[in-house]
């Protein structure tokens, strides 16, 4: 009886929860994975996790950050498996729009950053997308901020050698900035 | 170039949301109290059960039982292996292949005269054809041949030795014709006790004959008995299988609407649609995609399928469901030639095409070896 009570509340919470942060986690996931189906099955995993894990989601300071760091963590683990572990989902197939025109430098960048090794695109869409700071970043991968610093790094360099001297000027490197500062001036985003 | 551009890059990622969220909330409550279930069993002091059942879900087709799947495959099933038997022309003969390379090691020459045994050499006789072939180990075959002038199925067997060469072709003896229909599907029990099959008397094959629905059915091999259900008028059936005792006969539909059944062999004959139970939905894969394919493990435990988008040629995904716990995982994308997947004897791989050519499916991993030996070959293969 107590435990079906638990249980419930405990449902409840967590479907208010994931209902209301179900598009964030969504966008998030579609920025690491470039795919918005495989997107929806790493939401599925993550979710999975906030539930069985629910009680420290509850318990964390802040709960989107756990969110955020299991999804991330979901991300670099699933690519490093042997195989991908996959979960179904219902609903239409459906495909991405197609750009309405095509950028050659854009598609270029983005076949650049879509080639990187999991860990090193996990450390772009946080420092980049998300803006966290080195040891946002680094507690977040449970890494060193040193290594958040030299995979940041790591993924420009290749970014940089992938698009060639034209777009590589203007690529630097942020980690080379001092941890804890956001690393993109709101200024520059679009 | 700058950060920014790489920001932008991600921003527009994000926004190019295609549509409304796949993900499925109540689902993952559900795989999430599976999982405090579990390790509530280990907490209890039982983690050796746990780790097995875990196993069990993980390795989804394999062999059916934790017994199973510890230990290795029946040597008759790791030599099955070497060979498969290809249908590429619909016709006689049939190709034994190395699977490994591709190579042709012999042809297996059907008897030109169905009822006869005088072998076919070499060519067709332009009114036989061959319906499917099945093996239960990759050494003992059943073939089902038709003809539409009389509306007839022939079903033969040989076996295939250690070196791909097969025997003489014989008429399956408990049972050697079918009457009136045109037997398109095949499955072999594994204890080489039950056929499983699926027939049309009407159609491309039997086309003479009045319209008659299609028919799914099992055949005591030993005493030639036979059962069938029958399907609904507007189905076609895209495969059958069986649990390695042939207790359960497992049917995949094409149409109206495209769904996995499954029949207990001791449900008595009649209507398909008021037997057994369905397993599997295409439609909860999105709106008119249909399953191709769908085997069972020898246990009954897990179903092993393929599901397509509308329009036939692919990609398809390949999924392993349990049927105990709803676990349901997706193992491969992007086949294309739905019709032409095949599961190895112990039900622990599947044969298929990939757009980069043929290729084995290792269920329990999901690592895909590809043979380019195949190159070229398109047609049924019986693994």
């Amino acid at each position: 009886m107590w435990r079906s009570l638990v249980s419930r509340s405990r449902d409840a919470e967590y479907t208010e929860y994931v209902a209301a942060r179900l598009s964030s986690l969504r966008r998030l996931a579609a920025v690491l994975c470039d795919d918005w189906q495989r997107a929806d099955d790493l939401v599925q995993a993550t979710l999975v996790k906030l539930y069985v894990h629910w009680g420290r989601v509850r318990a964390a300071d802040h709960a989107d950050a756990y969110a955020r760091a299991v999804l991330v963590r979901e991300f670099v683990h699933e690519r490093r498996s042997t195989w991908v572990k996959r979960v179904s989902l219902t609903g239409t197939v459906t495909d991405a729009p197609a750009a309405a025109v095509d950028h050659d430098a854009g598609l270029d960048l983005r076949a650049a950053v879509a080639a990187l090794p999991a860990r090193q695109r996990a450390t772009l869409v946080l420092r980049f997308y998300c803006d966290l700071n080195v040891d946002q970043c680094a507690e977040i991968l449970g890494c060193s901020p040193g290594t958040v610093k030299s995979q940041t790094a790591r993924a420009l360099d290749t970014v940089r050698l992938a698009l060639g001297p034209p777009h590589a000027a203007g690529l630097r490197q942020p980690g080379r900035r001092g941890s804890g500062t956001p690393h993109l001036p709101r200024s520059e985003r679009p | 170039m700058t950060e920014s551009q790489i920001h932008a890059l991600f921003t527009e990622i994000a926004d190019g949301d295609p549509g409304p969220s796949q993900v499925d909330t109540r689902l993952a409550q559900r795989r999430g109290r599976a999982r405090l279930r579990w390790r509530r069993a280990c907490a209890a002091g039982t983690p050796v059960l746990a780790a097995a059942a875990v196993a069990v879900v993980a390795l989804g087709m394999g062999a059916g039982t934790a017994r199973h799947r510890a230990g290795p495959a029946p040597a008759a099933v790791q030599e099955a292996l070497k060979f498969a038997v290809a249908d590429s022309t619909g016709t006689s003969p049939l190709q034994v292949r190395d699977v490994a390379t591709g190579a042709v090691v012999a042809q297996v020459n059907l008897p030109t005269e169905p009822g006869s045994q005088a072998p076919m050499q070499g060519a067709h006789d332009g009114r036989t054809y061959v319906g499917d072939v099945a093996t239960r180990n990759g050494r003992t075959y059943v073939v089902a041949l038709y003809r539409p002038y009389p509306c007839q199925s022939w079903l033969y067997q040989f076996r295939v030795n250690s070196r791909g060469q097969p025997t003489a072709v014989t008429p399956l003896r408990a049972r050697p014709t079918i009457a009136g229909a045109e037997v398109y599907h095949l499955a072999v029990s594994s204890n080489g006790q039950v056929l499983g099959y699926a027939s049309a008397s009407s159609g491309l094959g039997c086309f003479a004959r009045k319209a008659q629905p299609d028919h799914v059915g099992i055949i005591n091999i030993a005493t030639g008995q036979m059962k069938q259900w029958t399907m609904p008028t507007s189905s076609a059936v895209n495969g059958v299988s069986l649990s390695a005792n042939g207790s359960l006969l497992l049917y995949s539909l094409q149409l109206g609407p495209s769904v996995v059944r499954i029949i207990p062999a001791s449900d008595p004959p009649g209507q398909a649609a008021d037997r057994g139970r369905t397993v599997l939905r295409a439609a909860q894969f999105g709106p008119s995609q249909w399953i191709s394919f769908a085997a069972i493990s020898p246990d009954g435990s897990v179903v092993c399928f393929s599901v397509y988008p509308p329009g036939g040629g692919g990609p398809g995904r390949i999924y392993v469901d349990d049927l105990a716990t709803g676990h349901l995982l997706r193992v491969a994308s992007g086949a294309t030639y739905p019709g032409l997947i095949a599961r190895d004897p112990a039900a622990r791989q599947l044969l298929l095409h990939m757009p980069d050519g043929l290729a084995t499916l290792n269920l329990s991993t999901g690592k895909l070896t590809y043979l380019p030996g195949w190159k070229g070959l398109i047609g049924p293969i019986a693994w």
